[in-house]
């Protein structure tokens, strides 16, 4: 009996210990040589992209399998960079476009030119290249891409009584304009000095990815050119005016709520929305009752408008580099790229894109869309610090819209970024 | 089976929990003691030895050391409000009745909803232009406020929202330690002919002391790694104004991806709890039972 119990102990101990082994179907499993994609979650229809891609790359290499793992945005970022640290799990993956530099700086990204012929490249826009390329390689290559304009309720205007902004570049307002149109249609009905329909917001208020433009639209620039400093440009006479209009806007002018409310063009409560391309699909798609057009997006000397989406890499510790680039491939390239656009309803990142539908980039707003991305579009600054810059500038701005000095935070933010870019000398 | 073989058996059927707890408690611990003298690069997948450089830097930094110090007030204010209020609230519903049955069920709501989703609430209520306090207070003819959006009052509007989320869970647990007083020593202060102020702070706190050292603990190490609503309302802001130290350790490691630092901001925040702990351990232990 003491022996039968010290057995079934010695057993159950083994049990804890040992992991679950898998007996049915396992062979088959184990047979196929598999392909780890590692990708943000779309959700329908957008996913249906990289599933297409999946079953044309399956098509053309029998025996070989993705696997395919989404990962919901907020967790994306850190999901990647444990993938990448640890090398399991990731053969291609999703790349954020700011990301770019910041993984090729860290060797993370496989060297594509020699999978690329000169006429795929330069099929890709200048500014998308332009981002996928760190010290002279391509490393990545881009799958979607954004621009940003000022989305108008027509209807508003009108019941104010106000020319509605027009949609040429030529007619593009500047940011006084926009405050003095912002100021005239706020409506207070209530009188309690918070307007019941707002002149004007941005979407992703606090985001270098909408502030960045400013200060570039206001003579600044975001970055040295070699990526090294970020001292006399963001710190610059230039970006601080920029960013103290950015607060004026929330504290002075009051034009902007202080907080971002959901819906709020959506419900006809905003009269101009600053906001990326994708939007116009949403409004089409879910709120055909809004009376809406997009202007060019405003300024201040020089038109500068944001861009970037994602980009798609291939991890430089795959085990199977050429089948890792064919699949990057059949999610990316010319007629993948086609499909990608009639699911996702992402702006397009190659020539051969934008001219396959004359019906969508020939009309607004798409078409002041596509004229921003190839004329106006500046992507955000190239550093391996990316997403420290991204994270201490988007605290500045989230600090002066809450109503903190704009010389004080701009000098706070320039020293913490530049502690940030040193530490990848 | 031999006696030697036999005092093995108990061993054997703990070793499978021990096993667990070595691989998931003691191990990260550990490697996270390690990560702390080393310059981590997870993309670049490098490991660099720095000794204590990472201690050191931590101790300089001003964000820190603002968190460190946010993350004691935060604490020093949130542990005694949620143990006081819980307290309060588990007396007064540790009667019989339906009326008390529906405020047990309202005070204790708070603890069973999701903290992301009270945090995004809360963020949609304190929002200073349209927000649902501001418009009570503008129709009641006060002064709309600043609320998250200001240094000087985004902390305590932090805390007005943690102690509200924490304080029904708290009264669950106290008003379990108050039914296990037996009665008879309660009418046995009444004969005795003591007030019912006298009852509570010479028979109940005495008699409930063990549970309220479990909740004074227990709160304390809770709010100590408090992420969430620092997380979803604030993000540290305005100004690192409700910067808290587990706050900073996830900013380090998941967006800077300093793990290296991250693991020492970690390992600090680690002694400061056991600090606070042993420090409530001696002031609050219970020497008797009932």
């Amino acid at each position: 009996m003491r022996r039968i119990s010290l057995i079934a102990a010695a057993l159950l101990f083994l049990m804890g210990l040992t992991p679950a082994i898998p007996f049915g179907g396992a062979k088959s499993a184990w047979a196929a040589t598999e392909l780890q994609y590692l990708s943000v979650a779309r959700g329908e229809p957008r996913r249906q992209a990289i599933l297409a891609a999946i079953v044309d790359f399956e098509k053309a290499n029998p025996g070989v399998k993705v696997v395919l793992s989404e990962i919901p945005f907020d967790q994306y970022f850190q999901k990647a960079a444990i993938a990448l640290s640890s090398g399991s799990g990731i053969d291609v993956f999703d790349v954020d476009s700011p990301l770019v530099a910041s993984y090729g700086h860290q060797n993370a990204l496989l060297t594509l030119d020699k999978y690329y012929a000169r006429d795929n490249v330069q099929d890709f826009t200048k500014v998308e290249r332009d981002i996928a390329t760190y010290q002279g390689k391509m490393i990545s290559a881009p799958m979607g891409s954004t621009s940003v304009g000022l989305f108008v309720n027509v209807d508003l205007f009108k019941a104010a009584g106000l020319k509605v902004p027009g949609t040429d570049p030529k007619e593009r307002l500047t940011w006084d304009q926009v405050v003095d149109l912002a100021r005239k249609v706020q409506v207070d009905k209530s009188g309690n000095k918070i307007a019941d329909t707002w002149g004007f917001a941005i979407q992703q208020y606090d985001r270098p990815y909408m502030t960045l433009p400013l200060i570039e639209s206001n003579g600044a620039s975001a970055i040295a050119p070699d990526g090294t400093t970020v001292d006399g440009y963001l710190n610059s006479a230039a970006a601080i005016e920029a960013a103290r209009w950015y607060g004026d806007t929330f504290n002075k002018f009051k034009i902007s709520p202080r907080e971002q409310v959901p819906n709020l063009f959506y419900t006809g409560k905003l009269a101009m929305y600053l906001a990326p391309s994708y939007e116009a699909n949403t409004l089409k798609s879910q709120y055909p009752n809004v009376n809406w057009i997009v202007a060019p997006h405003p300024y201040f000397k020089k038109a500068v408008t944001p861009t970037g989406a994602w980009h798609v890499g291939v991890f430089a510790g795959t085990k199977q580099p050429d089948l890792a680039v064919a699949l990057l491939k059949a999610y990316t390239d010319p007629e993948a790229a086609k499909r990608n656009y009639k699911i996702m309803n992402y702006m397009p990142v190659r020539e051969s894109t934008f001219k396959a539908f004359p019906e969508t980039f020939d009309v607004m707003p798409n078409k002041l869309f596509y004229w921003e991305i190839v004329n106006t579009a500046v992507p955000r600054p190239r550093t391996p610090a990316y997403r420290e810059y991204e994270d201490l500038l988007r605290q500045a701005f989230a600090n002066i819209r809450q109503g903190a000095d704009a010389a004080q935070e701009m000098k706070a933010a320039t020293e913490k970024i530049n502690a940030q870019i040193r530490r990848y000398k | 089976m031999t006696r030697r073989t036999r005092h093995l058996v108990p061993y054997l059927f703990i070793a499978p929990a021990m096993v667990g707890l070595g691989l998931f408690k003691l191990y990260p611990i550990m490697e996270g003691l390690r990560l702390s003298f080393y310059d981590v690069r997870p993309i670049a997948r490098t490991q660099v030895f720095i000794g204590l450089a990472n201690f050191i830097e931590l101790v300089q930094d001003p964000v820190i050391v603002k968190a460190a110090l946010n993350t004691v007030l935060f604490n020093a204010i949130v542990t005694p409000l949620q143990v006081i209020l819980a307290l309060g609230l588990a007396v007064l519903v540790n009667r019989q009745g339906r009326a008390v049955r529906v405020f047990r069920s309202v005070f204790f709501m708070p603890a069973v909803i999701s903290l992301v989703v009270a945090s995004i609430i809360w963020k949609l209520l304190y929002a200073p232009d349209n927000g649902v306090l501001n418009g009570v207070l503008i129709a009641v003819g006060l002064p709309a406020q600043t609320f998250l959006t200001s240094q000087s009052q985004a902390m305590p509007s932090l805390i007005g929202m943690v102690v509200w989320k924490g304080v029904g869970y708290w009264m669950v647990i106290l008003l379990a330690g108050l039914k296990d007083i037996p009665e008879s020593v309660q009418e046995a202060a009444i004969v005795d002919g003591a007030s019912p102020g006298r009852r509570f702070f010479a028979v109940t706190l005495p008699l409930l002391s063990p549970t309220l050292l479990f909740v004074v603990v227990a709160d304390t190490v809770i709010n100590f790694l408090l992420f969430v609503p620092v997380y979803v309302m604030t993000q540290g802001g305005p100004s690192n104004a409700t910067s808290l130290l587990m706050f900073e350790v996830y900013r380090n490691a998941f967006v800077y991806t300093r793990f290296g630092y991250a693991a020492a901001v970690s390992t600090a925040l680690l002694f400061v709890i056991a600090i606070a702990v042993s420090l409530q351990m001696r002031f609050l232990r219970v020497e008797f039972e009932y």
